[in-house]
């Protein structure tokens, strides 16, 4: 699946986040996505999961112009990761078990043997799943939503900071394992400096 | 026996009685008195007027009058519930008084051909004042159901966007706020239907009995109109909530 972005102006009212931007994104890329806070990298995922809609210029999914259908489409093949994950309340077991029962996620027949195989990988012990999501520290539901964004099995990942609540030991972990998932598409806004280091990544700045 | 008539000299003590009030509150300085005067010349008017309208509804007995009626409470009621949500008119009307109509409409007419059997099931008496007791329930149950599922939406859109992006239809990404509101709507009803004949004699019967009915006849109207305003307060709570999501959030779950 290819984006991109074509002559592409946002503002929210006087504060103009993006003129005249220009992109593309070919499957299997690896961006990272660089500049200070306030220039649009939220924004701009926001933007490719059809949560806003642009000012003027376009933005093409396999060469065709975004409209609903290629939304729910795309939706279904990406993984997103947001900068603030809120899953809602009640005990993590259940809020994944509701997530999964999603019309589109039931093809997916053994997340839960893949779940406990994930859990130690980023250092979780099983119990975790027993608890109260609201009660899990920012790092713990950060990793929980790596876990469920890889658990999904989509072709490209959208990652929203996803490391900045880790320590650094973590930061590695995950970065490592992204830079060896070759088959997936990775879009990603950080400032942490081990994804500089994935073999293969560009960055876009987006200062300015 | 026929309810006895409040005379000219009832209506002075009816009145009289406001003293009560108006002293209470210039002793307790609750700055209350204007409006308590206010609500009370109101509701002494309001009523007024509708009882003077039924009369001649009832008088009359057409058809079409009822029917328009009918729509006109339905319009006010949607009004109502639309301005105390401080929601857009353009974009709810359509699905707050389909909601109404549809809900009100099976309700009364089910009431009136089904449970009491009435020959004519648009009769004033029946479908015009049972309509007017189901409606204000419903209002109720409406202004609860959109007030919750909007505020609580828009507080966890984090948590509404993650759902989206899992490639989730707009029902399955909006499931808990569909429930969380709902559930909050009918709560007061549930709890007070559990609790009726417990405490207090409910209006209707009282007013039954007062008309000269015997007790168990007000019990078998009370308990019919209780479950009638219950069901249709379901129906519309449910339909308004699923219409305005039709009209207000699009496919791809923007709004």
């Amino acid at each position: 699946m290819t984006i991109q972005f074509k002559n592409v102006f946002k503002r929210y009212d006087k504060k103009i986040i993006f003129d005249d931007l220009s992109f593309q994104i070919r499957a299997g890329a690896r961006i990272l996505f660089l500049g200070p806070s306030g220039t649009g990298k939220t924004t701009l995922f926001q933007l490719i999961l059809g949560f806003d809609t642009v000012d003027s210029g376009e933005i093409l999914i396999d060469g065709e112009p975004v409209n609903p259908l290629l939304i729910n489409d795309l939706r279904k093949k990406v993984a997103y990761i947001p900068q603030i994950v809120e899953l809602g309340q009640g005990i993590v077991k259940d809020i994944l078990d509701e997530l999964m029962s999603f019309q589109a996620n039931t093809r997916l027949t053994h997340w839960q043997e893949k779940l406990t195989a994930l859990l130690p990988k980023f250092n979780l012990e099983a119990h975790i799943l027993e608890q109260q999501f609201s009660m899990l520290s920012g790092g713990e539901k950060q990793r929980l939503a790596i876990i469920i964004a890889i658990l999904l099995e989509r072709e490209i990942f959208l990652l929203d900071e996803p490391t900045a609540a880790l320590d650094t030991a973590l930061k590695q972990k995950i970065t490592h394992y992204f830079s060896e998932r070759t088959d997936a598409t990775l879009l990603i806004i950080s400032h942490d400096v081990e994804w500089r280091q994935l073999d293969g990544i560009k960055t876009i700045n987006l200062t300015q | 026996m026929s309810t006895p008539d409040i005379s000219w000299m009832g209506i002075f003590f009816m009145i009289l009685l406001l003293v009560i009030p108006i002293v209470l509150d210039y002793w307790l300085r609750l700055k209350l008195a204007k409006d308590i005067i206010i609500s009370v010349v109101r509701m002494l008017v309001q009523l007024s007027l509708m009882g003077l309208f039924l009369e001649y509804l009832i008088q009359w007995d057409s058809l079409a009058l009822n029917i328009t009626w009918f729509f006109v409470m339905v319009f006010a009621a949607s009004h109502s519930a639309i301005q105390r949500n401080k929601l857009s008119f353009r974009r709810f009307w359509k699905p707050i008084m389909g909601a109404m109509v549809i809900a009100v409409a099976f309700a009364v007419l089910y009431f009136n051909a089904l449970i009491i059997n009435a020959k004519d099931l648009f009769s004033a008496r029946f479908f015009v004042v049972i309509s007017g007791m189901i409606l204000g329930n419903s209002m109720k149950g409406i202004i609860i159901v959109l007030d919750k599922f909007y505020t609580n939406i828009s507080k966890e859109k984090h948590r509404y966007f993650y759902r989206l992006s899992m490639g989730a239809s707009r029902f399955e990404a909006l499931r808990p706020w569909i429930q969380q509101s709902i559930r909050a709507s009918l709560q007061p009803i549930i709890a007070t239907t559990a609790t009726m004949g417990l405490v207090s004699i409910p209006g209707m019967m009282t007013g039954q009995m007062l008309g000269g009915s015997s007790p168990m006849l007000a019990i078998k109207y009370q308990m019919a109109i209780v479950l009638v305003i219950f069901v249709a307060m379901i129906i519309s709570v449910v339909l308004a909530l699923f219409f305005s999501i039709w009209v207000v959030i699009n496919r791809n779950g923007n709004f």
